[in-house]
């Protein structure tokens, strides 16, 4: 991207702000604007001053949008799991609760914060009760849907998924099933805890903001947390569950034929527990944009400037749901400039060849790409 | 912000820790407001080492002390005097104070962006992390303290023992420079 207004126009506006600055009356108010300490008439006063001032105007849509963005905190989980380990340690042992159960998770919650770095707890978990026989259901087939709950929360449907909800979800209990794959910024009600059910692994929900990848026809489900906090098990372990914190990967391989999607779902009684391949990642954000691989899919329009094919490979991966291949460290390092939205994974690489020549295969949900060698 | 809990969720956290010893409402504090009160804090004293112990230790009284938090009506701004007292004591253990803003150290503001708003370019953000890192340390801090902890500017002038309209006018600086400095990169 050169910039976000043409040319011309760049320079017009930058000689209007030159020749009309505007008053320090105008920054005044943005700033108690932005303290929500506006009274309606410096409301009026602003928006006065804002239709004379254009290209502030601007500025103050952006800054609206600057109240969104999170700061980025000075430390890192591992810098607040040593601190939550310090502080354990200087802590008496939780006290006896009068209840066996709680005082079970309590213990428990109290070795795993002093002994497993506090990631693994160990529960003793209900199974959640089937979904009853009324229920919501959403569908996706060849294009995403976003689907808002009645409690407010809001789920990003990917292609070719299913979400099932039940009817009184939010007044009593907020069940919620998958297959597919879906983003999930769930509102925050400690009363009505909040259960997702992929296949054979199951989600306890804070308020939070997450990701679950559960497709019928993959070997892994994979389930990544962006902010809040879950807690994770398996229908093979229910007791075990995993309490994962931001910005954490949680990758569960299924074994042998994957379980049917039924909320609830449990290993037969009896049977020896399905050994699951459990694999904890560190989301990395994009050095580049501060974009993340595991919900670029979220996006409506993929945008790409300057950015190595390696780079937008990972991307693409996602947006397309197929793997991408390099031959050579030359197509890998290619600089490509655009955006793609509704066009298909041969009309994007179609596309993008126009703009720098490269080579590709597709053979079962991989595409190869090579350099190009002769130009027929 | 979603992950910003309200006021009566931390007091719901305050009174389950005086009223049961609950010790899992201490953790839930910590998730909160672990980095908050640490970023808060190497202001103050700026040393990291420090400035992690002094957090650990802020936790550890809170939790010796829960019995005095059923009184508490303004949480959030209980911990950050909590904070306050906490790193102040330790500077003048080591002879040195803290008077004003002015000795506040330089601590670094980066934005980054909610996974979920996805309306601003990555270019713009830059822009804006560029323009924050180039404010005044004080401007800086004043802003670091408003947004990453979502406190009104009545609020923060408490904490930092200086008028509202200080506050207000080092707000003012950093918008205006923030615009400034966006909009000639932008040209």
């Amino acid at each position: 991207m050169s910039g976000l207004w043409p040319t011309n126009l760049r320079s017009v506006l930058s000689t209007i702000y030159l020749l009309n600055m505007p008053p320090k009356r105008l920054w005044e108010l943005l700033s108690r604007k932005y303290n929500n300490e506006l009274t309606p008439e410096e409301q009026e006063e602003l928006e006065q001053l804002l239709r004379e001032h254009r290209d502030v105007f601007e500025l103050n849509e952006t800054f609206s949008r600057l109240k969104d963005m999170p700061v980025q905190p000075l430390t890192t989980p591992a810098d607040e799991e040593r601190s939550r380990q310090a502080i354990a340690a200087r802590l008496p042992p939780p006290p006896l609760a009068r209840s066996p159960k709680k005082l079970l998770r309590w213990a428990a919650a109290a070795c795993a914060v002093l002994i497993v770095a506090g990631i693994w707890f160990y529960h003793l978990k209900t199974t959640p009760s089937p979904l009853p026989g009324s229920q919501n259901e959403v569908a996706t087939s060849t294009s995403k849907s976003k689907v808002l709950l009645p409690d407010g929360s809001t789920v990003i449907l990917n292609r070719q998924s299913k979400l099932v909800y039940n009817k009184d979800f939010g007044v009593n209990k907020r069940e919620i099933s998958l297959t597919g794959e879906a983003y999930f910024d769930i509102a925050k009600n400690e009363a009505i805890p909040l259960t997702v059910v992929a296949g054979p692994i199951q989600i306890k929900v804070m308020g939070t903001a997450f990701n679950v990848r559960a497709y019928t026809g993959d070997s892994t489900i994979e389930t990544s947390l962006i902010r809040g906090s879950i807690e994770v098990s398996s229908s093979d372990d229910p007791e075990r569950s995993i309490r994962m914190r931001p910005n954490e990967k949680i990758i569960f391989g299924k074994n042998n034929t994957p379980s049917p999607i039924s909320p609830g779902a449990k290993s037969a009684q009896g049977s020896k527990p399905a050994q699951i391949f459990v694999q904890m990642n560190r989301i990395q954000p994009n050095p580049i944009d501060s974009t993340i691989n595991e919900i670029v899919w979220v996006q409506d329009k993929l945008v790409f400037s300057k950015e190595p094919f390696y780079s937008l490979a990972k991307k693409m991966e996602r947006w397309y749901q197929v793997r991408i291949r390099f031959k050579d460290k030359i197509s890998e390092q290619l600089s490509l400039t655009g955006s793609l939205e509704k066009e298909s994974l041969t009309e994007a690489l179609d596309a993008l060849r126009q703009l720098t020549p490269f080579n590709y295969q597709i053979d079962s949900g991989v595409v190869t790409i090579s350099k190009n060698n002769k130009p027929d | 912000m979603p992950t910003t809990p309200s006021e009566e969720d931390i007091l719901s956290l305050f009174r389950r820790l005086s009223n049961t010893s609950d010790q899992a409402a201490l953790w839930q504090l910590h998730t909160h407001y672990f980095h908050r009160i640490y970023a808060y804090v190497l202001a103050i004293v700026g040393q990291k080492e420090a400035a992690e112990e002094i957090t650990n230790d802020i936790f550890v009284d809170i939790w010796q002390g829960r019995h005095l938090l059923a009184n508490v009506t303004r949480p959030e701004i209980y911990l950050f005097v909590c904070a306050k007292n906490k790193a102040v004591r330790h500077l003048k253990k080591k002879s040195m104070t803290f008077e004003s803003l002015d000795e506040l150290r330089d601590i670094e503001c980066v934005l980054e962006k909610d996974p979920y708003e996805l309306l601003i370019s990555s270019e713009m953000l830059k822009y804006i992390n560029d323009a924050i890192a180039a404010l005044p340390p004080k401007c800086r801090m004043i802003f670091r303290l408003v947004k990453e902890n979502n406190l009104k500017y009545r609020e923060v002038a408490e904490l930092l023992e200086i008028s509202e309209k200080t506050v207000e006018n080092q707000m003012t600086i950093a918008l205006k420079k923030l615009s400034a400095s966006i909009l000639f990169k932008l040209v």
